[in-house]
């Protein structure tokens, strides 16, 4: 199993890596740019170029279930399947710009292939009773039902709102998701730790593109694939609590964009809560309608550079990262 | 150390007050709520579920109250760059 996933880990970051480019290079033939709203300069660059980490991410999945048993199979195929529609839902926004509420209710279909698969195999996809430190197994029953398509659909509108500066998605998903391999691999659940090994490898393949000065962006295709993709790991492999310790500064943001605007609104019809100077600091607007986000918080009223807060978000990933371990050690020791 | 980065890890602080105080309203919840025991079903049904979501309920409220006061206090009330 181990040199199953090292293979299938090695070439979701080939594929990544060399799609990157090649996808970037017709979204700009195409016009189908964003600007870099946090430059001076405002360029140009093309965008909605996750579609490698998807791309990255079928290959790897693809692989495993090839090399993998029938357990591993049946979980990987309802892994693919959740991406794949949240990675669909993603495109759409980024050709046909939806609103908030619409976008949020069609990620919420994401869950439906782990239920379907959970009722055809109920002993390989099991649902129900997450467990946490000291307590063990919650007692959840028709609360985790209620909850459920939120548990999919909210790592991946988390991620999402969060992906505002140059490389913070991969960097800060791919510090969770080393998390919650680690965290995996901890509690003993390996396949959960070689699903996590391909999410991490497709995200380190995009980190050089991504990264401050960005030459690609993910656009939604990008990022709701990937917070989907962790919602769903930890759902099929009974992470959840680990993930949503390590997926903490993104749940933060997304409670407070939320909170503060009362609902799920498309971001270019929400108050700037930062803004530009010239010479490229961000800064808090000072906008009492503005959501208090967390780069607002970050850039504070003395302002930083936009690569200067995105190691501050690192920062606090570290810190959730290391929360998350510390309640799978106590978890297994339970 | 530069503002965002301490800013960064107070925000961590908090975050891990946050966990402490969930893991704990789950303790509640599950070896306290759970445990009464109420003879009507329907009766011990909407107990559990009016008392743990008012836990939780509570726990947003000082999660949020949290947030805004460490934002008007240490945030929004520092000195502006001046550029």
């Amino acid at each position: 199993m181990f040199e199953m996933g090292l293979i299938a880990s090695a070439m979701t970051a080939l594929t990544t890596y060399i799609s990157t480019p090649l996808i970037a290079r017709y979204m700009r033939d195409k016009e189908h740019i964003g600007i870099d709203v946090h430059k001076p300069s405002r360029p140009k660059v093309p965008t909605s170029c996750g579609l490698s980490i998807v791309i990255g991410l079928s290959t790897g999945c693809i692989l495993v279930a090839l090399g993998g048993d029938y357990v591993l199979k049946v979980k990987i195929i309802a892994l693919l399947s959740s991406m794949l529609i949240a990675a669909a839902v993603g495109l759409i926004d980024d050709f046909k710009v939806l609103s908030g509420t619409v976008k949020t209710v069609m990620t919420l279909a994401t869950i439906l292939p782990i239920i379907v698969l959970s009722r055809m195999y109920p002993d390989i996809i099991v649902l129900g009773r997450p467990e946490v430190p000291i307590i063990g197994r919650l007692r959840l029953t028709i609360i985790y039902w209620l909850l459920l398509p939120l548990a999919i659909a909210g790592p991946a509108n988390a991620v999402n709102m969060l992906e505002v500066l140059n490389g913070v998605m991969p960097i800060t998903c791919g510090l969770a998701t080393f998390g919650m391999m680690l965290g995996a691999a901890i509690l003993g659940r390996w396949d959960g730790a070689i699903a996590c090994a391909l999410l991490l490898s497709a995200l380190m393949a995009y980190l050089p593109y991504n990264k401050y000065p960005a030459k690609v962006f993910s656009g939604d295709v990008g990022s709701l694939s990937v917070g989907a993709m962790m919602g769903a790991i930890a759902v099929i492999f009974k992470l959840e609590i680990i993930a949503m310790a390590a997926l903490s500064p993104h749940i933060m943001n997304a409670f407070y964009v939320i909170a503060f605007v009362r609902g799920f609104k498309e971001h270019r019809l929400i108050p700037r809560p930062t803004k530009v100077l010239g010479d490229g600091t961000i800064i808090d607007s000072g906008d009492p309608k503005a959501p208090i986000t967390l780069v607002r918080m970050l850039a504070g009223r003395e302002g930083a550079k936009e690569n200067e807060i995105v190691k501050a978000i690192a920062i606090i990933e570290c810190s959730s990262v290391l929360i998350a371990l510390l309640l799978a050690l106590l978890t297994s020791i339970r | 150390m530069k503002g965002c980065n301490r800013r960064a890890i107070e925000l961590s602080g908090i975050i891990g007050v946050l966990w402490a105080l969930l893991l704990l309203i789950l303790t509640i919840i599950d070896r306290g709520i759970l445990a009464v025991q109420i003879g009507d079903p329907f009766l011990r049904g909407i107990f559990r579920v009016a008392t743990s979501f008012s836990l939780i309920g509570l726990w947003l409220y000082v999660w949020w109250n949290i947030t805004i006061y460490y934002y008007r206090r240490r945030v929004a009330t520092e000195r502006t760059s001046g550029k």
